[in-house]
């Protein structure tokens, strides 16, 4: 298992290299860039132009700030905000922990939702329970989040005078008005995830509820309940945790835009603000992290196949 | 121009105290009954000179005194307001990004040297009291405000605020200490050092200038304690932003929070002189998301909402009619056409001039802004010095009850640019967070409509590239949101002028050049008036630049905040910034 781990970790090296290429370079290939936008609204001489570049330490060519920027990762030295002049690693770390907390809280929803409705789905199948289901989740499936957020956020206040908290709470100030801050939004980016756990955890379950040891374990007089949840939800997870470890980054993604919405100070709101900054260490590291933190939460998927099915032998 | 021309000639003549301005508003005991009744006294003229005495220093964000007590029959004053912002910066060095510690809440903590009023526009003292122009006007002398004082926090702990403060503040912001400090330079027009005579401030002018008055009046312009600025801290975290102005800063969460509380200490007193500010506090909390600034406003979580867009105003007055709303004309918002005059075919000013004639104002400004607006020339409509929106109205091109005479005259016009069919090729550069992408289709639409030959597309970029292509003249035209400057002279100097910092299209008239010259140096309130006139009328004709409007900046206000209407006029700041400036100003219904 721990070679499994190794061997694993240091193939992440040069993927993350890749994505460093992708982002160094395609950010630079951005019409303009951070000095613009500090003198936007102000036609400037050469000379400031001059001055604010040699400020923030940049012009110089791709490859050379690619090599720079890779040396420095790998000593853990993102680069500082071309802006605040803050570590990238601080910057970062001030608003990772909402967006972690807010996929946390969606994968949570997500899944004690969609899972459970599959199985149900599944067994049921061909009822009119299971019509719902389906239905239900391809709707979840086609209504954008964004949508579905600012919906939320809208519609209430015009009609209702009511809206969801919008303002952002510090745990450390109020942990049940924090908390709160984080229901709606998780609501909102949890259907899609839900919908799609649905409608594999059904697929799966219908294929392994047709295989043969469950036809025994129906044989021996097992109660339903227990062929369903003890033969057949282990086996037919695989695919559905599978399915998980790549939602974290569909996740992620729309995180972006359901934090704008609802006012949370996270990755997503630091990553717009950074690009329309041109904030280019700041947009590197968010790269950086995330592109991390998604490959391990696939390491960490592959890694439960062996829980769940023992026969599976990693390597 | 007779009101322009005592405007300056008051200007010039009289030597203007704060004393002077509360003589003149104690006589207004009409103007007083008005805003009595609203229960905000108007603040017009700073109140007293005599010091606000208050035993012992306070603990920084405390309110150690009670909130002013309104005369008999006014509503309590005190209570807190909750504003809201969508600006969040990382850099709050005030020389170099004037605009993040003006707004986003800091901006109620703060001063400027001189301010405008806002009902009449009028030029007068803040933190520099009066001024006095020596000799052929190579020196200008300010007194300081005996009254104002930092905020009671370290490092300065209430001392007062002195000339060499002063002096510091201007010579920074003049781009005299580092080249990256250059954004409100051009505020400082004709400025050669800032120094201390005695207890007074001098500028000494290498190029004698009355705007530089103005500029120093611009509400970006804040003033810091000579030890904030050395420290350089608060340049990054604004947290240790310490000010003189009405609000003493509580808590800075960049991005989630900001909390003021009442500086007990203010040195400013309302007309009636009791002590401003009226809230005990401010709540600053921040929204990234126009829909949420709308639902957080309907829900009444939040007690302001700007609202520019007319749908945007309909929506929110249908879902709480109780709102109040105000609206002016403000000096610093207003869309522009602009034309890049260094290619083809905008090189040419009778295919500019026929495109202004072509253009029908209200179809183009009226779904966006409703009936919010102003026609413009070449200035602001707002400043006291421009054309007036009233004489703007009734000309050629922007006048619609001689709309087929002009589209007559559109065509002819183009037709001896050797275009006779209109067909010439370009296109218009937006960016969409503006609402100018609407316009730029209406006027692509309506142009099309005229000329079916002529080619117009419309190219929507983001802010970086519109910045990028802007400075070096990549474009063919653009509508946008411009940035103006509270100085008819300046903004003429800026916009218009061969190489000002404004003008995009790299617009060149030695005849302007030499004009808007004369109005910035004019030390004479008629040479300066009737330079930039001519100025105006000279743009007038050659249109290098149609200025679609002027922004009557519509708002919207929780009615238990009272006294905002008698309080915004033309000489308000612009933008978002109104409702942090004039947080000192109103007061909350308890």
């Amino acid at each position: 298992m721990l070679a499994f781990l190794l061997r694993r970790l240091l193939s992440l090296i040069p993927s993350i290299l890749i994505l460093l290429l992708f982002v160094v370079v395609l950010l630079r290939l951005l019409p303009g860039d951070v000095v613009d936008v500090m003198l936007k609204d102000f036609r400037a001489s050469d000379l400031d132009r001059q001055v604010l570049e040699e400020r923030l330490g940049i012009g110089d060519p791709i490859a050379v700030e690619y090599v720079d920027y890779v040396r420095g990762a790998a000593t853990g030295d993102l680069g500082r905000s071309f802006w605040t002049q803050e570590p990238v690693l601080t910057v970062i770390f001030d608003h990772v922990s909402v967006t972690m907390e807010l996929m946390l809280l969606a994968l949570v929803f997500g899944t004690l939702t969609g899972i459970p409705l599959g199985v149900l789905s599944a067994v049921k199948q061909d009822t009119i329970a299971d019509y719902a289901l389906r239905s239900v989740s391809v709707l979840a499936l086609s209504v954008p989040n964004f949508l579905l957020a600012t919906a939320i956020v809208t519609l209430p206040a015009a009609y209702f005078g009511w809206s969801p908290p919008l303002f952002y709470t510090r745990f450390s100030d109020d942990p049940w008005a924090h908390f709160q801050h984080f229901l709606i939004p998780a609501a909102m980016l949890a259907p899609f995830l839900s919908a799609s756990l649905m409608r594999m955890t059904r697929s799966m379950m219908l294929e392994v509820l047709n295989e043969d040891y469950v036809r025994t374990a129906r044989a021996k007089g097992l109660p339903e309940r227990l062929v369903v949840y003890r033969h057949s939800v282990k086996n037919a997870l695989i695919p559905v945790v599978t399915l998980l470890g790549l939602h974290v980054a569909v996740l992620l993604s729309g995180a972006v835009v359901v934090e704008i919405i609802f006012g949370l100070p996270g990755l997503g709101k630091l990553l717009i603000d950074s690009l329309v900054q041109r904030d280019y260490p700041v947009i590197q590291g968010i790269a950086v992290v995330t592109g991390i933190f998604v490959m391990l939460t696939n390491l960490i998927v592959d890694a439960s196949y062996r829980f769940l099915d023992p026969r599976i032998r990693l390597g | 121009m007779e009101p322009e021309q005592s405007y300056w000639q008051r200007f010039w003549t009289k030597k203007v105290t704060r004393r002077r301005l509360v003589t003149r508003s104690l006589m207004a005991g009409a103007g007083l009954a008005a805003v009595a009744t609203v229960g905000c006294g108007d603040d017009d003229g700073g109140g007293t000179t005599t010091a606000t005495a208050t035993a012992g220093a306070t603990t920084p964000g405390a309110t150690s005194t009670p909130s002013p007590t309104p005369a008999t029959g006014l509503p309590p004053f005190g209570g807190e307001a909750v504003l809201h912002t969508q600006f969040q910066f990382g850099d709050f060095n005030p020389f170099r990004s004037p605009f993040a510690p003006s707004i986003g809440g800091l901006g109620c903590t703060l001063d400027t040297p001189l301010e405008f009023g806002p009902l009449d526009f009028e030029l007068r003292g803040r933190l520099l009291d009066s001024w006095e122009i020596v000799g052929d006007g190579s020196e200008i002398l300010f007194d300081i405000n005996p009254d104002a004082k930092w905020h009671n926090q370290a490092p300065v702990n209430a001392r007062a605020v002195d000339a060499e403060d002063m002096a510091l503040n201007i010579t920074r912001y003049a781009g005299k200490v580092d080249p990256s400090e250059v954004r409100l330079a051009s505020n400082m027009f004709g400025l050669d050092t800032a120094d201390v005579v005695g207890d007074q401030l001098r500028l000494n002018m290498s190029t004698p200038s009355l705007s530089v008055l103005n500029g120093l009046a611009y509400y970006q312009m804040t003033v810091h304690p000579r030890e904030v600025i050395e420290a350089e801290e608060a340049f990054t975290d604004p947290s240790k932003f310490v000010g003189s102005g009405a609000f003493v800063l509580d808590k800075y969460d960049n991005g989630v929070e900001a909390i003021f509380s009442r500086n007990p200490e203010y040195w400013r007193k309302d007309s009636l002189g009791q002590q401003l500010p009226y809230l005990d506090s401010v709540r600053f909390k921040w929204l990234s998301d126009p829909a949420a600034e709308k639902a957080a406003f309907e829900s009444g979580d939040v007690d302001y909402i700007q609202m520019l867009d007319q749908l945007v105003r309909d929506e929110i007055l249908t879902a709480r009619p109780d709102t109040q709303v105000t609206s002016y004309l403000a000096w610093g918002s207003a869309f522009n056409f602009r034309f890049n005059t260094a290619k083809a075919p905008f090189s040419d000013a009778r295919v500019r001039k026929a495109i202004h004639l072509a253009l029908d104002y209200e179809d183009v400004i009226n779904p966006i802004l409703g009936s919010n607006w102003a026609y413009s020339g070449a200035l602001s409509a707002a400043l006291p010095e421009a054309i007036p929106s009233s004489e703007i109205s009734q000309m050629p091109g922007w006048n619609p009850a001689t709309k087929a005479q002009d589209l007559e005259q559109a065509r002819s016009l183009m037709s001896d640019a050797g275009f006779p069919d209109g067909g010439i090729s370009f296109s218009i550069m937006v960016i969409t967070t503006q609402q100018t992408d609407e316009m730029a289709v209406t006027i692509q639409s309506l142009l099309k409509g005229i000329w079916p030959a002529m080619d117009v597309n419309v190219e929507v970029v983001e802010v970086a590239d519109l910045s990028s292509r802007l400075g070096a003249g990549d474009f063919d035209s653009v509508v946008q949101f411009a940035p103006r400057l509270p100085d008819a002279a300046l903004d003429l100097f800026n916009n218009y002028s061969t190489g000002g910092s404004l003008n995009w299209g790299a617009y060149s008239n030695s005849a302007l050049d030499a004009l808007i010259d004369d109005s910035l140096t004019a030390i004479d309130a008629d040479g300066r008036s009737s330079a930039i006139l001519q100025a105006e009328e000279t743009i007038l004709e050659e249109l290098p630049v149609i200025w679609l409007g002027t922004v009557d900046l519509a708002q919207g206000w929780d009615p238990k905040i009272v006294g905002v209407q008698q309080l915004l006029g033309p000489g308000s700041t612009s933008s978002i910034a109104d409702s942090h400036y004039h947080s000192s100003r109103y007061g909350i219904e308890a």
